[in-house]
């Protein structure tokens, strides 16, 4: 059951990362500590910044680097047109799946 | 790790070589999984940002020591790195594996453009035809020919007068050259990246109809002339 749920939670992981950044650009670790405000979905770092950094060689993010008060540079990450695409993709997924699930656990409790 | 990338106040030595350790560490790890070098550099940035800003967070003064054991406990361990990437990798195959297969559009491109080849060519043909049959266009090309032959100081002119009908026909040529060589070239990029797209692509066959076709029309004209000769 746990490796159930924990495989389902990390499968969502790149969709949450492309949701968070659809609103505005956020750093790494601002990114990681509103991912982990979400419930059920376990973020941590090992599992977020190699994501980002797939996700920026495959041309869905883009990188912008900032001084910061205390170390070096932060890494702003913004969605590019293709991370958008790839967000309605996954976003038009999730609605299928979950419908089809929920229609699966209806019949089931009827 | 990245002493360079830093704009804030730098750690003292020790504490330095302990962080430095630990992103040593990831970046092993990465490199295990087969991590490019630039994703590598992008994580241990990241992690190094994390580690300085909650340090920060944690008070004033300058951190000690036990401050950043304290951090670096919080953190995932090196090795969880591999296995996140590992999943990772496993699935973006699968999504990869799901998505249906598309026609290569580089071959499909370079079918297009192999195409319009006879048309820029049937344009230099026009051309070439108009000019003939046009006796007064001749005639001044004629005339501006045998100006620049002698040596008639007003070239210029001449160019205008005549050279204007060969150099649309040049260009023509040149255009349907073009075509040819990228629907042969084409077709070959086509043929890489669809042997190493792992079924995502197809159009082989495709692929090279545009290696063969000009190259086979060549060699049959070349044939030709020669049977007639």
């Amino acid at each position: 059951m746990q490796g159930w749920t924990a495989q389902l939670r990390k499968g969502l992981v790149e969709l949450a990362v492309l949701a968070a950044l659809r609103q505005s650009e956020q750093y790494g670790y601002e990114l990681l500590q509103h991912l982990r405000t979400a419930e059920g979905l376990i973020v941590t770092e090992s599992t977020l910044y190699p994501l980002l950094a797939r996700l920026r060689r495959e041309r869905c993010v883009r990188v912008r680097a900032a001084p910061s008060p205390a170390g070096p540079p932060r890494r702003y990450y913004r969605l590019t047109a293709a991370g958008h695409d790839r967000l309605r993709a996954m976003i038009s997924q999730w609605h299928v799946i979950r419908e089809q699930i929920d229609h699966l656990l209806q019949e089931t409790q009827s | 790790m990245s002493e360079s990338t830093m704009s804030g106040m730098p750690l003292p030595d020790p504490l330095r070589r302990r962080l430095d350790t630990h992103l040593d560490a990831i970046d092993r790890a990465l490199a295990g999984a087969s991590v490019p070098l630039s994703d590598r550099r992008s994580v241990t940035d990241e992690v190094e940002t994390q580690v300085r800003q909650t340090l920060a967070e944690r008070g004033e003064g300058e951190p000690t020591a036990a401050d950043l054991e304290a951090v670096l406990a919080e953190l995932d361990p090196p090795e969880a790195y591999a296995e996140s990437v590992d999943a990772d990798a496993a699935s973006a195959a699968a999504s990869a594996a799901s998505q249906p297969a598309r026609l290569s559009r580089v071959a499909l491109w370079g079918l297009v453009l192999g195409f319009v080849a006879p048309v820029f060519n049937a344009g230099a043909w026009m051309v070439h035809r108009a000019r003939a049959a046009h006796p007064a266009a001749r005639d001044e090309f004629e005339a501006a020919s045998r100006e620049l032959e002698n040596g008639a100081v007003n070239a210029a002119s001449a160019a205008a007068d005549g050279v204007g009908w060969q150099t649309v026909a040049s260009v023509l040529v040149v255009l349907a050259a073009a075509c040819m060589m990228w629907m042969v070239a084409s077709g070959m990029i086509a043929a890489v990246q669809i042997s190493k797209s792992q079924g995502r692509l197809y159009g082989m066959p495709l692929a090279i109809f545009n290696i063969a076709f000009y190259p086979f029309i060549g060699l049959l004209l070349l044939l030709l002339l020669l049977l007639a000769a």
